[in-house]
């Protein structure tokens, strides 16, 4: 059985509803915050194009002028308690329905789909006590977190609030990919394994390898493969540093993992990438929009989002020219854009050349 | 100079300051969200009983709104929010 009908208990249920609801039900302070901004442009710049180049100069401008305006404020604290409560709630859903749902969550945690654990594995400092999307304990905050994050957290609250519906575009981005048959394929940062399902949906022979450094996501990761009869191998790896054998994957891939690391580390995973492809082999790394493809007021928006909402290095990661990245890690034939027009999602694919000479 | 037993009247005694209305903003929203829980469990109740009339509090646990119900449920909700909001932002 799987759980992409999970059925709440009437708490759980009208809270998650309730929490969506500050959302959609705030649409006139949003619309007049958003008229605030407007004027705040207005008056400090003249145009969008006129604000200062510097992130924290131009928050700093427009915040001065719109603390000032009470919808602003009012918008901020709709935004604050939304942080700071929307994983607790899930996690309260999630306590609810727990006792009916053990019998399953322990046979799922055996089957086809292994999960690897290693005695000397360390998360790095960048990820390490970080309360990602600020729910408290990040990733590996709760003994059941990747379940309250793919199950509830992802399906009852981001889906609906996301353009089109998150797992669709988990489905599209897998098949973008240039070749319709894999055998190997790596996915680094597969948490709780729905961009790994969207892969095994769209490349069925292939072998799979998934990545995490979150334990609770992995071993949700672990109960959907098992759910879905598939025989993934996982492991409790850095993306960086799978420990994986060189040259043995077609396809490596990541969906939404590269904002949650720093610059750095972001490069040790292209250059991991290429060290553990085949010749010819491809990879398929899809991320939040460039902030150089945004303009100043996108990147103010997105950057506030970042800074509030748990997400340390999406700045720095959201400035990185990716394609150059790929290219220093050796890849060739290097294509970087929006999908179909669009900023986000951000796709790279690029190919390891058959010849690795001297570069 | 001592007190007046008349200053005991209106002691002026200090509550909350500027710096925490966050803090009260906050208690607003988790005082809404109570209340819509509540209301959300009612209108189960209501639906519950009408169709049974009997032991319905397993039945509304597990209750799962229809399409129809959970369209009204999610207008009334984000009433309730436009509601508070406005109030918030008044003088
Ligand atoms: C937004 S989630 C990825 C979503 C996932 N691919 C999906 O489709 O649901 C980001 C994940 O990246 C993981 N992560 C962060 N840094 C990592 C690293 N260096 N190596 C492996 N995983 C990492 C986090 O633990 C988290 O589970």
């Amino acid at each position: 059985m799987a759980f992409e009908h999970l059925q709440l208990k009437q708490r759980g249920r009208a809270e998650i509803d309730f929490m969506l609801s500050t959302f959609l039900g705030s649409s006139t302070v949003r619309e007049s915050a958003e008229q605030a901004v407007q004027s705040a442009i207005e008056e400090l710049a003249g145009s969008i194009e006129a604000l200062p180049e510097n992130l924290d100069e131009r928050n700093s401008q427009l915040e001065s002028f719109l603390y000032n305006v009470r919808s602003f404020r009012v918008q901020q604290l709709l935004g604050e308690w939304y942080s700071r409560n929307h994983g607790a709630a899930a996690v309260r859903a999630f306590e609810e329905v727990q006792a009916k749902l053990q019998i399953e969550l322990d046979q799922l945690s055996s089957g086809k789909t292994t999960l690897e654990t290693f005695p000397d594995f360390q998360a790095p400092d960048y990820w390490r006590d970080v309360d990602f999307h600020r729910t408290e304990g990040g990733w590996d905050g709760h003994p059941y977190m990747g379940f309250v994050h793919g199950e509830i957290v992802h399906r009852k609250m981001v889906d609906s609030l996301f353009p089109g519906g998150i797992f669709k575009q988990r489905r599209q981005v897998a098949a973008l990919a240039k070749q319709d048959h894999y055998d190997n394929i790596l996915d680094m940062g597969c948490s709780t394994g729905h961009f790994t399902k969207a892969l095994a949906e769209t490349y069925p022979n292939a072998s799979i390898t998934g990545t995490d450094l979150s334990l609770k996501t992995l071993e949700h990761a672990q109960r959907v493969g098992n759910a879905h009869g598939y025989s993934w191998r996982l492991l409790q790896r850095a993306a960086e540093d799978t420990k994986l054998a060189h040259d043995c994957f077609d396809l490596v891939t990541s969906y939404i993992l590269l904002h949650e690391m720093p610059a750095s580390a972001i490069a040790a995973v292209f250059a991991e990438s290429f060290r553990v492809l085949k010749p010819g082999g491809e990879i398929l790394m899809s991320d939040v929009s460039r902030y150089t493809d945004l303009n100043k007021l996108e990147q103010w928006r997105a950057d506030r989002g970042a800074m509030y909402g748990g997400e340390p290095h999406w700045r720095a990661s959201a400035s990185l020219d990716l394609s150059k990245i790929a290219k220093d890690a050796g890849f060739i034939k290097v294509n970087a854009g929006g999908v179909q027009g669009a900023k986000y999602p951000y796709v790279v694919q690029a190919i390891k050349p058959h010849e690795v000479g001297n570069r | 100079m001592s007190k007046t037993p008349q200053s005991f009247n209106k002691p002026g005694r200090p509550t909350l300051e500027d710096t925490d209305i966050a803090g009260v903003g906050a208690a607003v929203l988790t005082l809404t969200r109570e209340l819509w829980i509540l209301n959300d469990r009612v209108q189960v109740l209501e639906a519950v009983l009408a169709e049974k009339g009997i032991e319905v509090q397993q039945e509304i646990e597990n209750y799962q709104p229809s399409e129809e119900m959970q369209a009204r449920l999610n207008e009334q909700s984000q009433a309730l929010v436009e509601k508070v909001l406005a109030a918030m932002q008044s003088d």
